[in-house]
């Protein structure tokens, strides 16, 4: 399997663990009623994962063959990249302009929204960068070895 | 002037009127009060359809490119989506520490954000298109 889905499979599920970890954690400590930590540590799961998702490539090593990716590689990577930022622009400006209509231009949100919808969009550049690679090169494995 | 440059000054004049008449429907938005899923709904598809529009048209456009000039476009667009990022991500810590963990922001600054994060996102894109072909005539002559 080539490096690049490798990274990206990889980059999936950790984000997938992340999400679900900090779901799980940040849902018990609500059930149990404290909020803050809650808050805490359901947006501190999913950054941290986002950041082990960034730097996982380097868990992966390089291919030792002397061409280890061709043009074909660098238009999948360009395809990806377009499509995950295409889909990071959407949910920024959804993100921020759906609160004003929902609550009206005389409500109040906490500031940490801000930092919370960066969480977010983080995973889902990563989440849609992995899966546009992946669809590329194929679900199946050994497409391409 | 070749399609790509005359893409960019497109581009940065419809964005600059775009978020201009934004501007101006934020504010009415603001002095009538309006919130709901209908206001919402309406944007979300003048958004989709503006959207759609601009990838048909950025897709039509990639076809008469070459290779040379794909690469610059690219390179632009990733530039624009960055600052974007950039610009959303310093937004988002100075007002955590401007206002604080415990603050409020109020809705209508979120727009604004936005907006603003999308004009500069397209100005950083259409200059860098730009600049490079003004530094390669520059070269060349």
């Amino acid at each position: 399997m080539i490096r690049q889905k490798k990274v990206a499979i990889l980059r999936l599920k950790i984000i997938a663990v992340s999400m679900l970890a900090g779901l799980l954690i940040g849902l018990g400590a609500g059930l149990a009623r404290n909020h803050k930590f809650a808050l805490i540590l359901g947006s501190f799961i999913p950054a941290v994962g986002n950041l082990v998702a960034i730097l996982c490539f380097m868990f992966i090593p390089k291919e030792q063959a002397k061409i280890s990716h061709d043009e074909r590689d660098e238009l999948i990577k360009k395809r990806a990249l377009y499509i995950s930022y295409c889909v990071m622009l959407s949910v920024v400006v959804i993100g921020l302009t759906v609160p004003f209509f929902m609550s009206g231009p005389d409500g109040m949100i906490p500031s940490y929204y801000l930092n919370i919808l960066l969480i977010a969009i983080l995973s889902v550049t990563i989440v849609t960068e992995s899966v546009a690679v992946i669809f590329q090169y194929g679900w199946q494995e050994g497409e391409k070895s | 002037m070749n399609s790509l440059q005359k893409k960019a000054w497109f581009e940065l004049f419809t964005t600059t009127v775009a978020v201009i008449i934004s501007g101006i429907g934020v504010g009415i938005l603001v002095h009538f009060n309006a919130k709901g899923v209908v206001g919402l709904m309406s944007f979300l598809i003048a958004g989709l359809i503006v959207g759609l529009y601009s990838h048909l048209r950025e897709v039509r456009l990639w076809a008469n490119l070459d290779e040379r000039e794909k690469k610059i476009a690219f390179r632009a667009f990733v530039l624009g989506a960055y600052t974007f990022v950039l610009f959303v991500v310093i937004a988002s810590f100075a007002t955590l520490f401007l206002i604080g963990g415990r603050g409020r922001i109020a809705v209508y600054a979120l727009p604004v954000i936005s907006l603003i994060g999308i004009f500069i996102s397209q100005f950083m894109s259409s200059a860098a298109i730009l600049i490079r072909f003004a530094r390669e005539q520059a070269d060349g002559q």
